[in-house]
């Protein structure tokens, strides 16, 4: 059975794309047949992220147009079996998307056999952003530890619950997870950032995960290979944590307390250098 | 085909006690009345929902006839406010109702539309709510008789905006979140969960928060003055009840914050919001 999950947050630049993409190459990584969507028409950078971008031919406007088949348009991943990008187009505006057009290629999908389609949402609260969690059976609300991210994930959460299918047609309601992204221990205990608890209190929705704040995730999107397949680092452990957790395999959080790091540790970091624990 | 009397009849007349809408005109201009009803829909062009409304003409007098009817209806109409009946019209403007496919309505002095028992009657200083039926008594077979009850008690007229029963309460238990609105409409409303900042809630009876409030909410949304609001945490960006409004720029004050209150028109000054510990 496909899950449909949108990956949403309200605030721009919080991490969706960085999380659809190793949210998707870390349930491929597990054996699972994922495809991911960039529904960000007009402003796509799914594939920057993806690695994939000097093979994009045909997008997702061109399939709903009937341009092109789903077949066309696919692009498999170089990097994990299982894991197929459509991608947007970026010439069009996001009107091109129509509800019979969007609900059409995700059935297709289904009908190929995926387990998960990742629908990668644009920001704001407009019909690109509706459109990408329309058809949602899970959503991933993304969140920096700041109070105006905050304030657009309440909105969008509650777009979710009056303007997904499933609340419009009264059936069980999109399951929500949250996910603080570039956490900073430290400055949640200067005061600094919201602690992820607080954050917990003020949007009540499950915690899936809290991925730290990180060079890697920089360069990642440089190199176009998302974050989780260099498995030493922090960012891809609190992946695929947060993985797991989807997945209903419970796990400790980690990365959510300031190391007792020495000074060169912390210079040497801050250059970009090392990213496991050593005491200095 | 032909009517036996072995025939039911296809329709029946019985009695029903709805909650309506009296719209009082002040002055004698359709253009006055489209333009500020066009002010109050701005927002939210379906505020009325097609509801009826009885046309009240007790402040116009003679000038009843000089109106433009078509552009009042019309003004009415594109409010979505459905113009059933008018009230207070002089005997001259029998026909012209007549012909306008107005009905007429007389209305008992003094003003309140309301004809229930006394038992019904709001007092106005108590605060014990629990002797208020929230349904019209059952016993009430015939259509509701406009005419004034002579067991009316004395306390009657100190009520200001007509008084009627309220509904069941409606209860939400999930968080309210920002950017969304909830109206209760002649009814309570009960919120067993948060309110976020940038939600409203709104009720034209009392807002029961049983959870932070941190958005706005309006109490006695229609007017009744002795509608309250009750959270157990009190964060709120505005609250008001019965048109009377409180800003918290400085936040909460400090002996209320993170406590169950309630807040109230004053008890001795009736234009002040109050706001005391449960």
């Amino acid at each position: 059975m496909s899950r449909v999950i949108v990956v949403t947050s309200g605030k721009g630049g919080v991490g969706k794309t960085t999380t659809s993409a190793n949210l998707s190459a870390g349930l491929a990584l597990r054996g699972k047949k994922v495809v991911v969507i960039d529904f960000d028409v007009g402003l796509r950078n799914l594939d920057l992220v993806m690695g994939c971008e000097r093979r994009v031919v045909y997008d997702f406007v061109n399939v709903i147009q009937g341009e092109a088949t789903l077949n066309q348009a696919l692009i498999r991943d170089k990097n994990v079996e299982n894991l197929h990008i459509l991608p947007a187009s970026q010439t069009r505006d996001k009107d091109a998307l129509t509800e019979a057009g969007v609900q059409k290629v995700i059935e297709d999908l289904k009908a190929m056999g995926f387990d998960y389609i990742v629908c990668d949402s644009p920001a704001g609260i407009e019909s690109g952003a509706v459109m990408a969690l329309t058809f949602a059976d899970d959503a991933i609300v993304v969140v920096n530890p700041e109070v105006s991210s905050v304030r657009d994930s309440d909105r969008i959460i509650g777009i979710i619950q009056s303007r997904s299918r499933r609340a419009k047609e009264g059936q069980e309601p999109v399951k929500e997870y949250l996910l603080v992204t570039r956490y900073s221990p430290r400055r949640v205990k200067a005061g600094e950032m919201l602690s992820h608890g607080d954050i917990l209190e003020i949007l009540k929705v499950p915690l899936m995960g809290v991925i730290p704040e990180s060079q890697r995730v920089l360069e990642s999107s440089n190199q176009g290979l998302p974050a989780v397949h260099q498995k030493e680092t922090d960012v891809a452990q609190a992946y695929q944590d947060a993985i797991d957790r989807y997945l209903g395999n419970d796990q400790p959080l980690r990365f959510v307390d300031e190391e007792d790091k020495g000074f060169f540790r912390r210079l040497l970091e801050s250059v970009g250098v090392g990213g496991s624990s050593k005491s200095a | 085909m032909k009517y036996s009397s072995k025939t039911r009849p296809s329709v029946e007349f019985k009695g029903f006690e709805t909650p309506s809408l009296r719209a009082v005109l002040r002055e004698a201009s359709a253009l006055a009345l489209q333009e500020t009803l066009e002010r109050m829909c701005e927002q939210q062009p379906d505020f009325f929902g097609w509801q009826p409304v009885l046309i009240d003409l007790t402040r116009l007098g003679d000038v009843t006839d000089s109106l433009d009817w078509p552009a009042v209806l019309r003004a009415f109409r594109s409010a979505q406010l459905h113009p059933v009946a008018v009230c207070g019209a002089p005997e001259s403007f029998r026909e012209r109702a007549e012909a306008l496919c107005l009905g007429l309505v007389d209305l008992p002095e003094p003003a309140p539309h309301s004809s229930r028992a006394p038992a019904d009657t709001q007092v106005a200083q108590s605060s014990d709510r629990s002797a208020q039926p929230t349904i019209p008594p059952p016993e009430r077979s015939s259509p509701p008789e406009r005419s004034s009850s002579p067991e009316r008690s004395a306390q009657a007229p100190e009520m200001q905006a007509p008084e009627q029963p309220l509904l069941d309460a409606m209860i939400i238990d999930r968080p309210i979140r920002s950017g969304q609105q909830i109206y209760a409409r002649d009814r309570d409303l009960i919120v067993m969960a948060v309110v976020s900042p940038g939600a409203e809630v709104i009720a034209d009876g009392n807002v029961h928060v049983y959870g932070s409030l941190a958005g706005r909410a309006i109490a006695g949304a229609r007017g009744r003055r002795d509608a309250r609001i009750f959270t157990l945490d009190l964060r709120a960006e505005i609250v008001a009840v019965a048109g009377l409004y409180k800003t918290f720029e400085e936040g909460v004050p400090e002996n209320l914050r993170g406590k169950p209150v309630q807040i109230a028109l004053g008890a001795e000054n009736a234009d002040a919001l109050e706001i005391r510990p449960i």
